[in-house]
């Protein structure tokens, strides 16, 4: 069977898991294109104007794969219990596409993970797996594949950052949700214009999760979501070894509204920039301010040196 | 500041400070300051110390909480939720704290206690003196309150559009909220509820056998706070319609919605925190939007959904869709509006409120919306 993967919101943080457990339990994965002009355009079509333009283009995403597959893989992600809870967009992401989606040929795989009622993530894969027709064995095989998968990337990322901190020059924590950090018409852009104005990028999903919800509570005690713990995390982390900053949020992202303004107010040693994006075409208004708060780090370097 | 005598506060929410700070009152034993009603200047301060685009329930808070301790509040109440709300505690103290003020927060997130036994001890060390058996006491009281300001505003809301002498409702309305703050025990407030139930029938009305019906459906808060809506409800039903609304706290936190008391009884046992308020309802609600969803979509959507479903089902002639700006849980449950509006052909009104929203916009908005609605019902029965 083809399963169709949107490569969009929840991609960037378990695409590798979804990818390696499917084809394990042999069937092929079919990912939407990289975000382009056309995937835009048309997420914004379906999309009322209010949602995020993360969302937006998850729906152009979707789009993208109708006719491509047999099903289109849209889980409903609640919670990691303890750990935290998702925006309410991720309970909602199924049944919203299965209404907006209704009248075409468009069919969604869903799976329901929530642990808070009693469904953690483990068993709600299984039983996804045995639906798909696997025997028990098989889907734990897959299951266990995944998460290896799932964990060789993450270690990958946080040796990456290590490296990345070692480098000379003025290192910037990008501080977003993975899915805007490595969009192309989202994070991808800034991180470029970062490089090219002779700054270090790192980025604020090369951390390790767990290690980094705990110390977000240094930061800010009772956010409840996983992911912004996580990105709180980080920043308490590389706080001491970084020279600035670049807070990336689609707007109106509920989460960040609020964690966002916490940070800048609880963190006041750092210089921050604080970049809304909407759906825009051109990079430069980011572009200019980029590139006055890079000046400022360097100058503030020279003066203190 | 401890020196000072506790001085509990919780934002504007309708009508419902009367029972919160009946319930501080009588039941902490401590002493409770209602903020005075909102206006555009409660609006205007919560915004210039809000972020940006945080959501309109945030600003509004931020207003009363400042104008409250502006008379003298020095505890401000914090609920917590599911969806943003869960974590308005923590930022409302921060900036609060930044702006010079000096309080103390009563932050009932899950977050900061984990769970039922929890928050309750975070109560009581406000009133460590107190008896649990004080505090209980007073539950059935607020309870009965808060079921009486619902039912009398229900009724309202369905009979006030059809009125011969304008305004009668109203005034019997506004005695009836100053005699409850003056209540002190459950049979007073029944009493009153009984008397004012009694006025309300006796009032002159000329109501069609079919008359115009509109549900309102929406976010938990902007739906249940007249100010932050604009009265949609009162300018709607003036126009001459009948409004009907099934959120409200009684339905939402008192009252299963379930038809059996097996069921019910189940409900309760089954009372999630982690799902407030929509623990009570969201799975018999579930059951009922069955083809449109299968899932909790999150905070209020389901009841979002399945009161559209049952309006349109009942045949109204129009819903309207409440909510602020930004309110992700409720942006989620449009494309199941799409859908319901479709398949009934009941036309939806979709009203996005943010603090800067206008009242004559909202009023022409209405308008319009019920020429349209009216027009439709008089072309379909002749």
């Amino acid at each position: 069977m083809k399963i169709g993967i949107p490569r969009a919101l929840l991609y960037y943080r378990y695409g590798i898991f979804w990818e390696t457990f499917f084809q394990k339990l042999g069937h092929e994965t079919v990912l939407s294109p990289r975000t382009n002009k056309d995937i835009l355009t048309k997420g914004e079509q379906l999309s009322i104007d209010e949602n995020c333009l993360s969302t937006k283009l998850f729906f152009g995403h979707v789009a993208a794969l109708e006719g491509k597959c047999d099903y289109c893989f849209v889980p409903r992600i609640a919670n990691l219990g303890d750990a935290g809870r998702f925006c309410s967009r991720f309970e909602a992401l199924p049944d919203m596409c299965s209404n907006m989606f209704r009248d075409t040929g468009l069919k969604i795989l869903r799976a329901n993970i929530d642990p808070e009622q009693n469904i953690p993530a483990k068993r709600a894969y299984l039983k996804l797996a045995m639906q798909l027709g696997a025997s028990r064995e098989q889907a734990q095989a897959a299951y266990e594949a995944g998460m290896a998968a799932q964990m060789e990337d993450f270690r990958k990322k946080i040796k990456l950052n290590r490296a990345l901190l070692k480098k000379e020059g003025i290192k910037v924590l990008v501080v977003s949700h993975p899915y805007n950090l490595y969009d192309e018409y989202i994070g991808a852009p800034i991180i470029k214009s970062i490089r090219n104005l002779d700054a270090v990028p790192i980025c604020s999903d090369g951390v390790d999760p767990r290690e980094a919800r705990s110390k977000s509570t240094e930061i800010a005690r009772y956010v409840p979501w996983v992911v912004s713990r996580e990105l709180l995390g980080a920043i308490q982390m590389y706080r001491n070894q970084i020279d600035g900053i670049v807070l990336i949020t689609a707007f109106p992202c509920g989460p960040d509204s609020m964690v966002n303004e916490m940070i800048i107010r609880r963190i006041s040693h750092v210089p921050i920039l604080n970049l809304l994006l909407d759906s825009q075409d051109g990079n430069a208004g980011i572009d200019t301010r980029l590139e006055s708060f890079i000046d400022i780090i360097r100058f503030r370097k020279e003066v203190e040196q | 500041m401890s020196a000072k005598p506790y001085n509990l506060t919780y934002p504007q929410l309708g009508n419902y400070d009367i029972p919160i700070g009946f319930l501080v009152r009588k039941g902490l034993g401590l002493a409770y300051t209602s903020p005075p009603p909102m206006t555009k200047q409660t609006i205007e301060l919560g915004a210039k110390h809000s972020p940006d685009y945080v959501c309109a329930p945030f600003k509004c808070m931020m207003g009363c909480y400042i104008e409250a301790m502006e008379k003298g509040a020095n505890v401000i109440i914090q609920t917590g939720g599911t969806c943003r709300l869960g974590y308005y505690g923590e930022l409302h103290e921060q900036i609060l704290k930044d702006l010079g003020y000096d309080f103390k927060i009563m932050n009932l997130t899950l977050a900061q206690y984990g769970g039922i036994m929890g928050i309750l001890g975070g109560i009581k060390k406000y009133a460590p003196k107190r008896k649990w058996s004080q505090i209980a006491k007073v539950i059935p009281t607020v309870a009965k309150m808060i079921k009486s300001i619902d039912k009398v505003e229900d009724y309202m809301r369905k009979n006030m559009g059809f009125e011969d002498i304008p305004g009668s409702f109203e005034k019997i309305y506004k005695h009836f909220l100053s005699k409850l703050r003056q209540a002190e025990t459950t049979k007073d407030v029944e009493e009153l509820y009984h008397l004012t139930m009694r006025s309300f029938s006796r009032l002159p009305v000329h109501k069609p056998d079919d008359p115009v019906r509109v549900g309102i459906i929406g976010e938990y808060f902007t739906i249940m706070d007249p100010f932050s809506n604009h009265e949609i409800e009162k300018k709607i039903a003036m126009m001459g319609a009948e409004v009907h609304r099934w959120m409200d706290l009684s339905h939402s936190v008192l009252s299963c919605p379930d038809d059996n008391a097996l069921d019910m009884l189940r409900s309760y046992a089954k009372y999630d925190l982690k799902r407030f308020p929509s623990s009570i309802w969201v799975d018999s609600q579930r059951k009922k939007i069955k083809k449109y969803v299968s899932e909790d979509m999150g905070a209020s959507s389901v009841a979002t959904i399945a009161m559209a479903d049952h309006y349109a089902a009942s045949g109204f002639d129009g819903l309207v869709h409440v909510k602020s700006f930004g309110c992700t849980p409720e942006m989620d449950a449009i494309p199941v509006l799409h859908n319901i509006s479709a398949d009934y052909k009941i036309p939806i009104l979709y009203l996005s409120y943010d603090t800067q929203s206008s009242d004559t916009g909202i009023e022409t908005r209405a308008e319009a919306f019920y020429d349209m609605i009216s027009m439709r019902k008089e072309a379909r029965q002749s």
